[in-house]
């Protein structure tokens, strides 16, 4: 309001606001001759503020007062469906998630611990700071790296909510420890590669009873390796020994191919010979057999007729020699016991190895 | 006026009730003093503010860390190890008097966890701690030990119950990491060469075998076939000898006439009399 605003001014003013707020002032008035009313529904909400719907993944328990209802019975776990607790500060409710399986990354034994952070670079370094890079020691002091997802569910929803201040972190101390213990016990070869499936059971059994023991109410419902590698300072030399692994394995498979292919080829010869060796002696035996016939029945003939029989064979047998020889020259008998005009050539050899087909 | 005594109530049970929650200890103070421990879970009464004072105690069980310590083995090998123990308060007025908070405590346990690990692991080689020989591993023991060294200082002088312990990590100094790559380096090498000679013995043993077993097959079938032939000549002049047998005066007069007929080729000059069979037969006729 500025100085010279005059007094018939201010009185207008103030009738005017007081005409506009009549209204609000008469709700107001209203309003607060209904104060028991507001007050009675706040009571039935505060009243009403314990009724908790259980979800169906889920159980709950109910302190009334700090003090667990129905503790060291079962009754103590109340089950999915709408739960009439008292209203708070009376009643708290706790809802635990019993059916569901968190699943926990362990990256402590990476060498990068915190996914993405540390250091690609890491693998350059001639050596390893545990300090930002984690490892295990292998039963023969080897160093691997290794990241671990534990899949965890609730299994004692009071011990779980009551007895332990921070169940992911005891979980994740538990299956460290373990998995040092299992993996210092074996081999780095053992861990790498064949051990694995024993390994995780390990980890799993001692983990539990680890968690067992200080009652932790959480269940390991299973464990995976999700990475499990030589230091990058030396993978070039584990890659080394699985080539050559391959190779000799590749060296192999193909002495088995040679043999594979020899084998049959070799069975395959020996077949031939055989069957040769079998059908010319059949050949043989039937020829035998054959020419044997033949005499029989010719040696028949002869008994009864030898003298023909001779002639025949001498006649045939003459011609087939005068028709298969070179040349045949006719000489007149000699004349007083000698032979008048015989003149023999004999042809200059010019070499004794071609025998065959050469002219005369 | 009924609200107002309604409100009056609340504020006054506000004041001097206090409710012990389930795994937590209150102790009640008087002036400063603690006058009461209340461990039972359940509502319990006190005197208002400012005369009592009520301060909880967590009872659940927590985990601790302790930082990665350098620690030397019976065999002289430094190892680092990073050790955690699952410990919680088990005397609360001892815990609030001696250490006052979880802070205070964890410090106590730390320097408690690291006395202990020095002397427990200076009893111990590193085999102990990793070894592929299952039977030298005596991690459980060490564990024992280490529990044993502190739990009945940590529940006697601080009101702590140390639960469990043990590595959360085992290291190496970064010198004694790089011997072991040298080593680990050395080791493949042994086994890359391993496998390429295994390969190649192998390889060799089964080319060899292969060789000789094929050989073996085509010997084997080569004197089989020798033998089948033999027999089958032996058979044949078994045979011709038998027939022969019965009339040997003709078969020497075939052979002689076979043996002619294949000493007589084509480069054969036959010289006859014309008086010869059958050239005779020209002169019978002249």
């Amino acid at each position: 309001m500025t100085a010279n605003t005059s007094g018939r001014d201010r009185g207008e003013r103030h009738a005017e606001l007081r005409r506009l707020a009549q209204p609000l002032a008469g709700s107001a008035r209203w309003a607060f001759g209904r104060l028991h009313l507001w007050l009675g529904l706040l009571g039935v909400a505060w009243c009403s503020s314990g009724v908790t719907v259980v979800q169906p993944d889920e159980v709950a328990l109910v302190l009334r007062l700090g003090s667990l209802r129905g503790a060291g019975t079962p009754a103590a776990v109340r089950q999915p469906g709408v739960l009439l607790a008292l209203p708070s500060p009376i009643d708290e409710v706790i809802r635990v998630p019993v059916r569901k399986v968190t699943e926990v990354e362990l990256r402590d034994l990476h060498y990068d611990p915190v996914a993405g952070r540390a250091a690609r670079s890491a693998p350059n370094r001639p050596t390893l700071d545990p300090t930002t890079s984690g490892y295990a020691l292998t039963g023969d002091q080897n160093i691997v790296h290794l990241v671990v997802v534990a899949r965890v569910q609730v299994s004692d929803p009071v011990a779980w909510a009551l007895g332990v201040q921070d169940p992911p972190a005891l979980l994740r101390d538990a299956v460290l420890a373990a998995l040092l213990r299992s993996v210092g016990e074996l081999p780095v070869d053992n861990v790498l590669a064949e051990g694995r499936e024993d390994l995780l059971d390990r980890v799993q059994e001692r983990a539990q009873a680890r968690l067992d023991e200080v009652g932790a109410g959480l269940t390991l419902v299973a464990l995976e390796l999700t990475e499990l590698v030589p230091p990058g300072q030396v993978r070039d030399d584990f890659t080394e020994v699985q080539n050559a692994f391959i190779g000799s394995g590749t060296k192999t498979r193909q002495a088995e191919e040679y043999r594979a292919e020899q084998l049959p080829k070799a069975q395959g010869d020996a077949d031939v010979l055989l069957r040769d060796a079998r059908v010319y002696a059949e050949d043989l035996l039937a020829a035998a057999r054959g020419e044997v016939l033949a005499f029989d029945s010719l040696a028949r003939e002869h008994r009864q007729n030898p003298a023909a029989v001779r002639q025949r064979l001498y006649r045939e047998g003459i011609d087939a020699v005068l028709a298969g020889a070179g040349r045949v020259r006719i000489l007149p008998p000699p004349a007083a016991g000698r032979y008048g005009e015989l003149r023999i050539t004999v042809p200059t050899s010019r070499t004794t190895a071609n025998d065959d087909g050469a002219e005369e | 006026m009924a609200v107002g005594i309604a409100a009056l109530v609340v504020m006054l049970l506000w004041a001097t009730v206090v409710t012990v929650r389930q795994g937590e200890a209150v102790i009640v103070t008087r002036f400063g003093r603690p006058v009461k421990v209340h461990q039972e879970a359940g509502p319990r009464l006190k005197l208002p503010w400012p005369i009592d004072d009520a301060l909880r105690v967590d009872l659940r069980t927590r985990v601790f860390n302790t930082g990665h310590a350098e620690l030397l083995t019976r065999d002289r090998k430094n190892v680092l190890v990073l050790t955690f123990a699952f410990w919680k308060v088990s005397d609360p007025l001892r815990f609030y008097q001696s250490v006052g908070s979880v802070a205070g405590a964890e410090a106590k346990l730390d320097g408690l966890l690291t006395n202990a690990q020095i002397g427990v692991l200076g009893r111990y080689d590193l085999e102990a701690l990793v070894s592929s020989k299952p039977e030298t591993i005596r991690v459980e023991a060490i564990e024992e030990e280490i529990l044993a060294a502190t739990t009945e200082v940590a529940r006697e002088r601080y009101g702590l119950e140390i639960a469990d312990v043990s590595f959360k990590r085992i290291s190496l100094p970064e010198e004694n990491v790089r011997a072991v790559f040298k080593q680990m380096q050395a080791e493949r090498k042994q086994y890359a060469a391993r496998y390429e000679a295994e390969g190649d013995l192998e390889a060799t043993r089964i080319r060899s075998e292969t060789d000789l077993a094929a050989a073996r097959i085509r010997a084997e079938a080569t004197s089989e076939a020798a033998r089948i032939r033999g027999e089958a000549e032996a058979e044949a002049a078994a045979t011709y000898s038998a027939a022969h047998a019965k009339d040997p005066e003709l078969y020497r007069f075939l052979r002689s006439l076979e043996t002619l007929d294949k000493v007589v080729g084509r480069q054969t000059t036959l010289v006859l009399r014309t008086d010869s069979e059958p050239f005779s037969l020209l002169q019978d006729d002249r």
